[in-house]
């Protein structure tokens, strides 16, 4: 005999459940995934990735190795890889039997050594049989994250349109504004649950948003204030590490005294923007890798320092205690944050505009990527976008620190924040291993399915 | 400036020329042999916290080392010392950090000492209803798992994608005592079923079936759709072919008599009923269970609500069986199983559900009262293999 | 100045004066009317913008009003409770509720003041707005508003939002900038200017109107500095262009804040334009007007002048023919005033004068006959007597012998053939005075033509005891004249003064520069003429002397006024005469 309890528990359960109808633990095959985002994409091609189509890159090639969520290489067209004691030299054998979307096989042949000297610069490739041996120019301990950041293999047709090996094809591509892409069947990994994919691309946040809540589109970009509203909304929200660093940025030589820059950044409180505009969003940052990177990122300091602020404003003289901050005019956080930046400096005594558009300024609001999940890697990445080319690459986490203290010292940099990319996502959609979306952004959308499409 | 505190910023290179701490007692010993020499033998004032996601007990002990392994190092540790040091505890993707930051007069020095993450520690076991224990973890997906009580020792054996793994259990744990490797048809949401007997395993998995023993060590595997056994209660209920590519059997059941019926392709199944009556549930990718009688013929409602995994037990109890269910929901989410008892016309939870931190990526019979549940932590993407074991009573 | 045009400007100028005056008049009492309509609807339309001010304070009253009834704010202030409560959730509340009330300003903040939300100024949340504790709940007032790149003025109100003991401010307005001066209903020329105040002195970017910025805004400094320095209101006009059409006049309005500091100057301008221009207009109208009636008036005078002055002009000229010798003229008589009357009494003078000189010419013309008829006796009779004479002899000698008939005979016709030539010269010079021909002019130097002419008379002066005295002006001008004529009259001249004295005496010719004209005056010591011979002296066949046919000095009158000349004679009895002839001076052309 049940126990009362249990029978009343046993309705209300089925009652409950009866209302998510549909809902299964295992995955199912078919259906489309409709994707939105606001960037545009005219082309897509490992050697010119951008920031919009290194999303999509995933979708259509593949790397020797996979970096799973917790930054480990998995195998992926390579199923094992050696390295001498030095981490010189490295040797891959590559996965048999993999096909490319044209249907040729995939073979350690100079076309894929030709791929991955352009993907990595001054490293030295050759190809053997069903191996492909790496000749790094130094010590590279990281180099299995280098490949499964930038490694793509793919092979170009006659026409030189790159061919990849990746869950899904490129079926379509009007430039900059749709991108499909249809399930390779023949994946080495197992065929997508998802028949295809539509990415409308240049599509507005707000129009995202709206598409979302009519159910037009499955997976959308989120502000950090729709992250809430989402939240409200009882809709999914898939994110990244916080992998983007929002920073200011001066321009060379501008303003003219150092101390302007330092004021600047003593005076802004970036907990009051993490809080509101960021609505808790991403990580306040005092250093350029972040925290879950690096792992030492608390040592550089981010809260204000309004004394301080005043007292190197104080000193300067009147005429030179205004700068310009110009920031994206096309995005409101952005000129959100940088009125409130001119409002906490106006505290300190300086007086700083906040000017939409790339209006000649002496600093912007930039966004800045962190591009690898090396921090030996990520640091003179950031460093380059920052304008310093050959930044030295170190290897040991102190020197990286060392380095990234260098770099900060230089004042041409205020750490800001670190932001993740957040994602909308309508009810129908499941992942079955997760995360869809990397630590670094990278869109991982072969192990999704979709709840309530029949296969 | 004038005025201002000079901070020269220095940061220290513990490990040149040697290799990284492998544990926190190293990590924290390199760590005290650098703070030593940048005090040198000014007293110093301590401060340790935690910015790491180190449970609570797991900081102790790193805090624990630390300060034995300063004490033992000589340093002197005082509430006003000359020298400040404020010992850190964080992390990054793939190390525990232990990070010291040394205040001497007008210089500050940052020390970094690291040792690599290590599957957590075990969890502590639960018992309710369903009672479940923590058998093994790893990084690489588990499709099924058996533990074998025998001579000489009792053996784990652990069915991976691409291939078996054995272990031998010893006073510090489970051992390797080998592999065998197999092959599976490409998938993205593998299963895989193994079972072992004495000497001699057997493994299925998508468009390949395996068999193998342990002494001497040997395995042949053959590649095509071939039958899984559907095991319900600990008894064999029948076989269906499994879809190679797929995460789903065909829909053709051949029961123990040799009777052979068509029923749309399902996920799993568990038998309830009674052992007269015998019901088939069967989860169906529409994420509805639906319930055969002993001719396959649909009966009773079907039943929403489940996740796809599901295994039939027979504990002693209410109608002498009861089916294991995995809750719906997306794979990044906390999972559950529950019981519960399945009849003609009604279906109802009998347990409390028991929770897991994440999805049950996999849920087969081992026993009649026992089923063993592989669940994916989402937060650090490893595989735990759970023994799940029912009881009656309290 | 004729008596025409003397009396046309007389007329002319009563008129202009008369209109001028007329036009002043009316102008100036039109102006006046004008001015104070201008004034009155001024005034009205000032009060009708201190009523739509007042409304639109009201109406954002009204709206912070709905505002704080709102569910929205009542959950606000709820939430604004706890130790540590989190507003981030509603940060973008203020922009939203702002906008769906059509407000520029609203602010939503804690009981501390701390800014939840702001709808002008988003990333000023968090901080503290420490005035709303003290703003209390009236209507909207006045307050000075930071923004991120200025500083503005809101018509802002107040509300407080009580959830227990928990607050919440709600603080809204509209911004006083050139879009809400637009909303201000104004008629037609006349606009609002606001000065912020919100720098110590006048600064001219401070001014805006309802288009933004006003330009040549420092000519309003006056009237706004007297207005900040009074905080009362006050009136002035401001002329933008140097013609009254460009004059504008300003009601300026203090705009006072909540502690009755000055924070703006609100100014009403009404233009002089449509004033000036309907009064050019008028002016215009009047003048041009004006100068019709004035032209009008003086055509009208001038015929009216001419109509007066022509009979007397007619007069003048008749009187003027009459003069040149034309007496036959007539004047027109149109009518019976006394002008006609003078016409015609002038006609009847002229008609009566002609029919005396008529009677007096044909006199003279008998007495002239006469004259004629007894000096032709005269001078036929003295050669016929001795031809007579000689005939008889000759007739009473035929009976003498041949040689004393032939000595007779021979002597005789001698005689008659002397006389016989005496007729003829007789008769010679009546057909010269008859004959004289045209003088040929040329530049003469009248001195070599007196010395000329007096050389010939040299042995006769020395018979005639006769003393000439030469004075020869020197630099004599030329004259304009026939030297051979001249020279003939002059003889003449000489002649007559050697015949006038018998017994001798002194010949005085002298040559001088008379008034415009060139003098040759030739005087003799004779026993000189009464005025009744001076008068005759010069008619033809006259002579006082007992030979002579009286033509002498009648040919040199003829000649001398060939030339255009003037003779005259100034003569007494005993004490001679002087004959003085002017002639033309040649033109410097010719004496060139």
């Amino acid at each position: 005999m049940l126990p009362t309890v249990w029978r009343l528990a046993a309705v209300l359960s089925l009652l409950a459940l009866t209302q998510t109808a549909g809902a299964a633990g295992r995955p199912r095959y078919g259906g489309t995934l409709r994707v939105e985002m606001r960037a545009t994409v005219a082309a897509l091609d490992p050697t010119e990735p951008g920031d919009a189509g290194s999303r999509l890159m995933p979708l259509v090639f593949d790397c020797l190795v996979q970096i799973d969520g917790q930054g480990r290489p998995r195998p992926a067209l390579a199923v094992s890889w050696t390295h001498d004691p030095d981490h010189r030299r490295w040797r891959f054998r590559l996965r048999p039997g993999v096909r490319f979307h044209d249907g040729s096989v995939l073979t350690a042949g100079p076309a894929i050594a030709a791929a991955l000297t352009a993907a990595l610069p001054g490293y030295t490739v050759t190809a053997a049989a069903d191996a492909l041996a790496i000749e790094c120019p130094r010590p590279t301990p990281g180099l299995l994250l280098e490949l499964g950041r930038l490694g793509y293999i793919y092979s170009r047709s006659a026409e030189g349109v790159p061919t990849g090996t990746g869950p899904f094809r490129l079926a379509a591509l009007e430039r900059g504004r749709r991108a499909v892409f249809t399930a390779n069947q023949e994946y080495w990994g197992g065929r997508p649950f998802l028949d295809s994919i539509e990415v409308s691309m240049g599509r507005s946040p707000r129009e995202q948003w709206i598409d979302l809540e009519v159910g037009k589109a499955d997976l959308v970009e989120l502000a950090p204030a729709d992250v809430r509203r989402a939240a409200d909304r009882d809709r999914a929200v898939w994110s990244s590490a916080p992998n983007i660093l929002l920073a200011i940025v001066f321009y060379d030589g501008r303003p003219a005294d150092t101390r302007v820059r330092e004021a600047l950044a003593r005076s802004i409180d970036r907990a009051a923007i993490h809080n509101v505009l960021l609505q808790r969003r991403g990580e306040i940052a005092g250093g350029l890798l972040p925290q879950w990177l690096s792992g030492w990122e608390f040592l550089f300091p981010s809260a204000p320092d309004l004394p301080r602020a005043r007292q190197l404003a104080a000193a300067l003289p009147p005429s030179g205690r205004t700068a310009s901050l110009a920031y994206d005019a096309g995005d409101p956080l952005a000129r959100a944050i940088a009125e409130r930046i001119s409002l906490n400096a106006r505290d300190a005594g300086l007086t700083v505009h906040a000017v939409p558009g790339n209006a000649r300024a002496d600093a912007r609001l930039a966004l800045l990527p962190v591009a690898s999940l090396d921090p030996a890697q990520a640091l003179p990445d950031l460093a380059a976008a920052l304008g310093y080319k050959n930044w030295p690459r170190q290897d040991r986490p102190e020197d990286v620190c060392g380095s990234e203290r260098t770099l900060l010292e230089g004042g041409r940099v205020v750490p800001l924040f670190h932001l993740p990319e957040d994602y909308g996502v309508s009810p129908r959609v499941r992942v079955w291993q997760p995360p869809a979306i990397g630590r670094l952004g990278g869109w991982r959308l072969a192990d999704v399915w979709l709840d309530g499409d029949r296969q | 400036m004038k005025g201002c505190l000079k901070v020269l910023f220095l940061l220290a290179c513990l490990h040149a020329g040697r290799a990284a701490a492998e544990t926190p007692e190293a990590a924290a010993r390199d760590l005290a042999r650098a703070v030593f020499a940048a005090v040198e033998a000014d007293p110093a004032a301590l401060s340790i916290r935690n910015l790491s996601s180190l449970p609570a007990a797991g900081f102790a002990e790193v805090r624990a080392a630390v300060m034995a392994a300063l004490r033992a190092q000589g340093v002197r540790l005082a509430e006003n010392g000359a020298a400040e040091v404020r010992v850190t505890a964080s992390e990054n993707l793939r190390n525990w950090l232990l990070v010291a930051e040394v205040r001497r007069g007008e210089t500050r020095t940052v020390l970094m000492t690291a040792w690599p993450r290590t599957p957590a520690a075990s969890a502590p076991l639960t018992a309710v209803w369903l009672e479940r224990r923590l058998v093994w973890e790893q990084d690489e997906p588990i499709l099924d798992f058996v533990i074998v009580e025998g001579e000489p020792e009792r053996r784990l054996f652990v069915l991976e994608p691409s291939r078996v793994a054995v272990y031998g259990r010893t006073a510090a744990g489970w051992e390797p005592r080998g592999s065998f490797a197999v092959a599976a048809a490409p998938g993205r949401d593998l299963r895989g079923r193994l079972a072992v007997q004495g000497n001699a395993f057997q493994a299925w998995l998508p468009g390949s079936a395996c068999r193998g023993t342990i002494d001497p060590p040997a395995l042949e595997c053959t590649a095509g759709e071939a039958l899984w056994p559907l095991a319900s209660g600990g008894s064999l209920a029948g076989h269906a072919t499994f879809r190679a590519g797929h995460n789903a059997f065909e829909g053709t059941v051949f029961t123990p008599s040799g009777a052979k019926a068509t029923v749309p392709p399902f996920y799993s199944m568990a038998l309830a009923g009674s052992p007269e009556a015998p019901l088939w549930v069967m989860t169906s990718l529409d994420g509805r269970a639906v319930v055969y009688n002993a001719s396959f013929s649909p009966a009773g409602q079907p039943i929403s609500g489940w996740g796809g995994d599901v295994a039939g037990v027979e504990a002693s109890c209410g109608a002498g069986r009861q089916v294991l269910v995995s809750r719906p929901g997306d794979a990044q989410e906390p999972d559950a199983v529950e019981a519960w008892e399945v009849g003609l016309n009604s279906a109802a939870p009998v347990s409390p559900p028991l929770e897991f931190s994440g999805p049950v990526t996999a849920l087969w019979p081992s026993g009649a009262t026992s089923a063993s549940a592989v669940v994916r932590d989402p937060s650090t993407g490893r595989y735990a293999a759970y023994r799940l074991a029912i009881g009656c009573g309290s | 100045m004729t008596f025409r045009t003397r009396l046309l400007l007389i007329f002319t100028f009563a008129v202009v004066v008369a209109v001028g005056l007329v036009g002043s008049v009316v102008w100036l009492t039109t102006r006046r009317a004008f001015e104070r309509v201008e004034n009155q609807r001024v005034g009205t339309v000032v009060d009708q913008f201190r009523r739509e001010f007042a409304r639109r304070r009201e109406e954002i009253a009204r709206r912070v009003e709905r505002i704080a009834g709102a569910e929205t704010a009542l959950d606000l202030a709820i939430a604004s409770g706890g130790p540590e409560p989190d507003y981030s959730p509603y940060v973008n509340e203020a922009p939203a509720l702002a906008a769906a009330h059509g407000l520029d300003f609203l602010e939503l903040a804690a009981a501390d003041g701390s800014i939840i939300s702001s709808a002008q100024w988003p990333a000023r949340f968090g901080y503290k707005a420490a005035w709303l504790s003290a703003a209390g709940e009236h209507g909207a007032f006045l307050q000075r508003e930071e923004l991120p790149e200025e500083t503005a003025l809101a018509l802002i109100a107040v509300r407080v939002v009580s959830a227990g003991d928990r607050k919440l401010y709600v603080a809204g307005g509209e911004k006083l900038d050139p879009g809400f001066l637009k909303t201000l209903a104004l008629p037609g020329g006349m606009r609002v200017l606001l000065y912020r105040n919100l720098a110590p002195r006048f600064s001219a970017s401070l001014l805006t109107g309802d288009a933004g910025p006003l330009a040549d805004a420092a000519r309003l400094e006056a009237l706004i500095e007297q207005v900040r320095t009074k905080h009362r209101e006050a009136s002035g006009t401001v002329r933008w262009t140097p013609d009254a059409v460009g004059a504008e006049v300003f009601h300026a309005f203090p705009l006072l804040g909540r502690e009755k500091n000055l924070l703006g100057v609100l100014l009403v301008g009404s233009s002089r334009r449509e004033l000036a221009e309907l009064q050019r207009l008028l002016l215009w109208t009047a003048l041009l007007t004006g100068a019709a009636g004035i032209l009008l008036a003086v055509a009208l005078a001038g015929w009216a002048t001419a109509r007066v002055t022509r009979p007397v002009e007619d007069l003048a000229r008749a009187a003027r023919e009459v003069a040149a010798g034309n007496w036959h003229v007539h004047v027109p008589v149109h009518s019976r005033d006394e002008v006609g009357r003078l016409g015609y009494a002038f006609n009847r003078m002229t008609r009566q004068l002609s029919q005396q000189r008529d009677h007096l010419v044909q006199t003279e013309r008998v007495a002239a006959w006469r004259e004629l008829a007894r000096r032709l006796a005269h001078e036929l009779k003295n050669p016929l007597f001795p031809i007579q004479i000689t005939i008889e002899n000759v007739q009473r000698a035929r009976n003498l012998p041949p040689d004393q008939f032939d000595e007779v005979f021979r002597e005789s016709t001698e005689t008659l053939l002397a006389e016989l030539a005496n007729l003829k010269r007789i008769i010679a010079r009546f057909s010269d005075f008859a004959k004289m021909p045209r003088p040929e002019l040329q530049p003469v130097n009248l001195n070599e033509v007196v010395s000329g002419a007096l050389k010939v008379f040299q042995a006769q002066f020395a018979t005639a005891g006769v003393e000439p005295k030469v004075e020869l002006a020197p630099n004599l001008p030329l004259a304009h004249a026939d030297p051979e004529q001249i020279g003939r009259a002059l003889q003449n001249l000489v002649l007559n003064a050697v015949d006038a004295m018998p017994q001798g005496g002194v010949l005085t010719v002298r040559t001088l520069t008379g008034e415009g004209s060139v003098r040759i005056e030739v005087s003799d010591t004779g026993e000189g003429l009464t005025p009744e011979e001076c008068d005759r002296l010069f008619t033809p066949y006259y002579t006082t002397k007992t030979h002579g046919t009286g033509l002498g000095l009648a040919i040199v009158q003829s000649v001398i006024s060939d030339h255009g000349g003037r003779i005259s004679v100034e003569s007494a009895p005993g004490k001679g005469a002087t004959f003085r002839i002017d002639l033309n001076p040649a033109s410097p052309a010719e004496s060139a």
